[in-house]
């Protein structure tokens, strides 16, 4: 068996495996503030309606945001202070890579903020789903949510070929996203592998032209940010060097929502990746 | 036969009329001398005649033809003008500044010929700077460097040389040696303009003089003629305090220095 | 006089030089880069029918780069002989007139707001007038015999100015991307280009070229002042619009495909001028060769960098041409207390 498929097995056999750990019962918060996107989208899969107070402006824009259309109905947010105590939360939920001053500022004045780590891998999703869910009180519709993210991986990644073969994500500007993004651990699960991690890339990082050339990967893909619109930075996909590579396999394009968040959206990411490579 | 000719010359700057209908002859063979007191439009009038100063009345012509019919190459060629406090900005060569005077005669691609060449070098004898040729111009005192510009303007080879006080930064020595070379310049049959505030080189020197005052000629022709008492009274406000008018402007004095030999 | 023919030869001598090391280092930059290229082959393989790999990286990864940092040095080279010799003025460059931020601002709104879009001269026709119309601010807000210091303050004033402009058109911008390339456009970079973008500049850059060949003598003229160089037949109104349309055209192809790429205009004219007796219609072919010079070994330098890292080009050329431009200050102060 290829290191590459027992990888995958074991990846699945863990999501299998997984139990949902022991939380604490409380009286679950009535008005829940989000000021993080990744934030909004699980208060906005897991809460009861009447729960929400204000999702940020960003869960509306479906470039950006998964759950767009269930944000319609709430109040947003720009993350800042006023607004914030305008809303009168019980409960402040947000994410990213550091306690933004707003947040911070409003733990200050004491009311309840949780902080949501950025999720990475199948475990932090797992994580930060099952985290949301109890302090929601809702913990149910989270294991329903988590169950139902693996059997869509588990359906998407059984049947693939044996042998991964070489894919890339090319990003505008020239960026690529290397071991210990989400973008590896989709191309991994869906039978693919991960030119810039072998490329020793770490995270989301640029990667030379030249090296994406001789690397021959046979699938470009790309998560662009609002297409339609001009750049430099787009105008590098469109490099003519790379007309060679794409002109057997066009770039498949995986949009931005899937990859800004970890969350069960990887799932149908997965889902497309597995597809494309069935494809092949 | 006049070479150049300025007919009731008007020239206007800003709001201030400088000069108000001025007639001036330049005739062939002559040093002509234009002074004046300070903001008479002595360099304004130098200007005009050099086609650099837009007219708001009258006309100057060239050999009789106006000159904005000789085109500027021919005008070039033609006339000589030598700017007050003339400096050079980067630090060039003498020689290749001297060489600068033949821009008239050459095309944007040709290369200077035997002709260019024997024009500059007799420039640089001429001005006594042969000896300067590959010192930077930067590195000159005033006196050399004034002779180096005058060189530039003998390089063009021009029948007229309008000069706008060439010596005004010079040692007495020098001051003779420049106004000997305008004449030599003239009396090769060539003439030049030269605006002075010396009164006694203008009389030494020039075949005549031409007195502006607030912008319109006072006087004009020899210089006993013009420098009267009432001339300078009216012009300056300076009386002579000589019996002779004339005996206040004479020149007293003369250089050691031999002339056209390297200092 | 056989010294004259000497001094020529030893212009010639110079423009030669220039071009052979010029020549060595377009070859060299063909095989610098984070992979090893193995030229003879690659250039083989560019003959064949099917294009390889390697092909590919020399001929639409390589090339243009290299042909689009050596044209763009030569433009801004000679854009800084031409406006030093124009304004008599040794701190007069396309950066500090605001010519290249004035093309990065024009072709910044050309880019991300589609005008003009399909159109392929749309970039660099937006680079140019941007160019020009700042150039001619600097010009008329300094006035014609502007001393060193009026001069820098305009162009300082309109550098300003276009830079809050380019950052404001930026963040208007549709797209997302396009605030992220601030950088890009203040700083430049020749990098991830393809022979596309290299065609695109080309012909405004050849224009601007032929339109300041020929202007070697007026300039020399001028060393005299603007008064004399008029008395010698110099027209300065025709030449300062030629040589302003001279340089708009040939800064602002450059700069709409490369963003502003500052000192290269400041720094070469610079250091070539002593060689060339400071004659400023010589120093036209010299520092036009010796902005390619620069402009391609400050490339090389980028790209040796180690991987995963993005430095752009105008880094490296600003951190050796910002000490170069107080040096340059300091030494004017000391002239012209």
């Amino acid at each position: 068996m290829s290191p590459a498929r027992s990888y995958r097995i074991a990846t699945l056999l863990l999501l299998l495996l997984s139990a949902a750990a022991p939380t604490r019962a409380a009286s679950p918060p009535g008005r829940v503030v989000s000021t993080n996107l990744c934030t909004d989208q699980l208060l906005l899969l897991l809460a009861d309606e009447r729960q929400i107070a204000s999702v940020t402006h960003l869960a509306r824009e479906p470039n950006s945001s998964f759950m767009a259309e269930a944000a319609r109905g709430y109040p947003v947010n720009h993350d800042r202070v006023e607004e914030l105590l305008a809303l009168q939360p019980d409960l402040v939920v947000t994410g990213g890579h550091a306690r933004t001053g707003t947040a911070a500022l409003l733990d200050r004045l004491g009311y309840r903020v949780e902080h949501f780590p950025d999720a990475a891998d199948l475990e932090g999703i797992r994580a930060n789903i099952r985290r949301m869910a109890s302090l929601l009180g809702r913990r149910a519709r989270g294991e329903a949510v988590i169950g139902r993210m693996q059997r869509r991986i588990i359906a998407a990644t059984t049947a693939l070929p044996e042998k991964p073969l070489s894919a890339l994500f090319y990003q505008p500007r020239g960026y690529t996203s290397g071991s210990g993004t989400l973008h590896d651990l989709a191309l991994h699960l869906s039978g693919w592998r991960n030119v810039a991690a072998e490329e020793g890339i770490r995270g989301f990082a640029p990667i030379d032209l030249e090296r994406v050339l001789l690397a021959r990967p046979v699938q470009l893909f790309t998560s662009t940010y609002a297409p339609g619109t001009d750049s430099l930075a787009q105008r590098q996909l469109r490099h003519p060097a790379l007309r060679q590579l794409t002109a057997a396999r066009p770039m498949i394009e995986i949009g931005y929502r899937y990859w800004i968040c970890g969350g069960p959206m990887i799932a149908e990411a997965v889902e497309r990746l597995a597809r494309a490579r069935r494809d092949r | 036969m006049s070479l150049l000719k300025g007919s009731a010359v008007c020239v206007t700057l800003g709001d201030h009329p400088v000069l108000r209908g001025v007639d001036i002859e330049l005739r062939p063979g002559e040093l002509l001398g234009l002074i004046g007191p300070n903001g008479a439009g002595k360099s304004t009038l130098l200007r005009a005649l050099a086609g650099l100063q837009t007219l708001h009345g009258g006309a100057v012509a060239l050999d009789g033809v106006p000159l904005e019919r000789n085109g500027p190459q021919l005008r070039a060629r033609a006339m000589a003008y030598l700017a007050q406090n003339g400096e050079a900005h980067w630090p060039i060569e003498v020689e290749r500044l001297v060489a600068l005077g033949r821009t008239p005669h050459l095309t944007p691609w040709q290369r200077p010929g035997d002709k260019d060449r024997a024009a500059v070098l007799r420039a640089l004898e001429q001005t006594d700077t042969l000896g300067l040729r590959e010192r930077l111009f930067t590195t000159l005192s005033g006196g050399e460097r004034m002779r180096v510009l005058l060189a530039r303007a003998l390089a063009v080879q021009p029948r007229v040389i309008l000069a706008d006080e060439p010596v005004a930064a010079l040692d007495p020595a020098h001051q003779l040696e420049v106004m000997a070379l305008l004449r030599a310049h003239c009396e090769g049959g060539g003439a030049a303009l030269v605006v002075l505030h010396d009164l006694t080189l203008g009389g030494h020197f020039c075949h005549r003089l031409q007195l502006l005052h607030q912008g319109r000629a006072l006087a004009e022709g020899r210089p006993d003629e013009v420098l009267t008492r009432e001339n300078l009274e009216r012009a300056y406000g300076i009386t002579p305090t000589t019996a002779n008018v004339i005996d206040a402007f004479r020149l007293n004095w003369r250089t050691h220095r031999a002339p056209r030999t390297t200092d | 006089m056989s010294r004259r023919r000497e001094f020529l030869s030893a212009q010639g001598r110079l423009v030669m030089l220039l071009s052979a090391a010029l020549a060595t280092l377009f070859l060299l930059s063909l095989v610098t880069g984070a992979n090893p290229l193995p030229l003879w082959r690659a250039l083989h393989e560019s003959l064949a029918d099917t294009p390889t790999v390697l092909s590919l990286i020399l001929t639409e990864v390589r090339l243009p780069r290299s042909l689009i940092a050596l044209v763009a040095g030569a433009s801004l080279g000679l854009g800084g002989a031409l406006l030093q010799g124009l304004l008599r003025n040794p701190l007069a460059s396309p950066g500090l007139i605001g010519s290249a931020s004035g093309a990065s601002l024009g072709a910044v709104s050309v880019l991300y707001f589609g005008l003009g879009a399909g159109f392929w001269a749309a970039l660099p026709l937006g680079g140019m007038s941007g160019a020009l119309l700042a150039m001619l601010l600097v010009y008329l807000l300094a006035g014609r015999d502007a001393s060193i210091v009026t001069l820098i303050l305009a162009g300082v004033a309109i550098n300003a100015t276009m830079l809050a402009l380019i950052s404001l058109l930026l963040n208007l911008a549709p797209s997302p991307y396009a605030v992220q390339e601030m950088v890009l456009w203040m700083l430049g970079s020749v990098a991830n280009h393809g022979m596309d973008a290299f065609w695109i500049m080309l012909p405004g850059t050849l224009l601007g070229w032929l339109l300041a060949l020929g202007s070697g003598r007026a300039l020399d003229a001028l060393t005299l002042g603007e008064e004399t160089a008029r008395s010698m037949g110099v027209d300065l109104v025709r030449l300062r619009w030629r040589l302003f349309l001279a340089v708009a055209l040939t800064v602002g192809s450059a700069v709409s495909i490369t963003g502003s790429i500052g000192f290269v205009g400041l720094v070469v004219p610079h250091l070539l001028r002593p060689l060339v007796g400071y004659m400023p219609g010589r120093l036209l072919p010299v520092s036009a060769l010796g902005g390619g010079l620069m402009l391609l070994l400050a490339d090389m330098a980028v790209r040796l960098l180690p991987a995963g890292t993005e430095i752009k080009v105008g880094v490296i050329t600003s951190l050796v041409g910002a000490p170069f431009f107080l040096y340059l200050i300091l030494k004017t102060r000391r002239v012209q207390p």
